[in-house]
């Protein structure tokens, strides 16, 4: 397996990977260095993992939370006596990832995805992958202005449909 | 109650695409770390999950450059070793070579005069020549044994003759 289908093949759950290495760990840093480890391991195995794997998702989550306890085993463990689970991490957790661990970003990201072409480009450009505006020019050859007014239309879109999923699910 | 007038134009602006990074930002710390009214709930949860988005889209550039390094590494890997395999066959063969050079010409130099010589056919022709080769020898042995005895016989002949020349001196005296 090369680098491409592994990537299409394991890379759609580094969402939640990252979500689970989070709830965790309690920060940023360590959650993405559990979730590389994991991956690391993944690939190692790439071309010999178990053939009675009947959830994929699930024997990635379950990588990454051995390497957390490994992890929390060797640093905090010995002194606290606690299990991993038993852990208070909630003290510094990010709201993002509460929402996360509650599966709403995907509401955004399946608006988003059905916005037009352009509007989707822009507002992954910008308001995703946090790109300026002179760099957004420069690849889709489009004005500073031309870029704002598409963004705008995007973001309102976005909002007008994100309020309707949110009064349906109050009804 | 409190003024979130300020807010509330900042994301105006926002939806018009008119903020700046800075202005942006001050909507994301609001939203974040601020008691929120009920009225923006709907606008925080939208902003925590565009920042989740943010978050994830950056991790998965950085897994995706790092799986293109493993694959990279190890592709050098296999090549280094098969490169490395390569080079100690082609050393040993080489070693391997210069033995059977070495002893060969050892060998082809070592090899006595008469094999190069030898021009007889069968065996018996091959015992022939050296019984006549060693007859002439014979014959040259005895020839030169002759003819040191003539010369033995002619030196005790002029030994004999200075010793009775001697002799006859002293008498004479």
């Amino acid at each position: 397996m090369n680098a491409n289908q592994f990537k299409e093949q394991f890379l759609p759950y580094h969402a939640k990977l990252y979500r689970v290495a989070f709830w965790l760990m309690g920060n940023t840093q360590d959650a993405e260095d559990m979730v590389q480890e994991a991956y690391l391991k993944l690939w190692k195995k790439r071309n010999e993992l178990p053939s009675n794997i009947q959830n994929l998702e699930a024997y990635c989550v379950m990588l990454v939370k051995n390497s957390c306890y490994d992890t929390l085993r060797l640093s905090r463990m010995e002194e606290d006596n606690h299990s991993p689970e038993e852990l208070n991490i909630s003290g510094s957790i990010n709201i993002a990832f509460e929402l996360e661990r509650k599966d709403e970003v995907n509401q955004v990201i399946k608006l988003i995805n059905q916005l037009p072409k352009q509007q989707q480009q822009i507002i992954l450009m910008h308001d995703v992958e946090e790109k300026p505006y002179e760099e957004i020019a420069k690849t889709t050859g489009l004005s500073s202005v031309n870029i704002r007014v598409i963004l705008s239309r995007a973001r309102k879109k976005i909002r007008e449909q994100f309020k309707e999923l949110m009064n349906y699910e109050k009804l | 109650m409190k003024n979130y007038r300020y807010i509330e134009d900042l994301l105006e602006r926002y939806y018009e695409a008119q903020t700046s990074k800075a202005e942006e930002q001050r909507l994301k710390d609001f939203f974040f770390n601020e008691e929120v009214p009920p009225h923006l709930l709907d606008e925080k949860k939208m902003f925590l999950q565009l920042q989740a988005l943010q978050v994830s889209k950056k991790l998965e550039t950085k897994l995706s450059k790092q799986i293109d390094i493993w694959e990279k590494k190890e592709l050098f890997m296999r090549k280094s070793n098969k490169e490395r395999h390569h080079y100690s066959l082609l050393c040993w063969i080489g070693s391997i070579a210069a033995s059977l050079l070495v002893i060969f010409y050892l060998g082809w130099h070592s090899r006595p005069l008469q094999l190069r010589q030898d021009t007889c056919k069968t065996p018996e022709e091959a015992y022939l020549h050296t019984e006549k080769a060693l007859l002439m020898f014979a014959q040259a042995i005895n020839k030169g044994v002759t003819q040191m005895e003539v010369i033995q016989e002619s030196s005790d002949k002029v030994e004999r003759n200075i010793q009775r020349q001697l002799n006859k001196l002293k008498t004479n005296e």
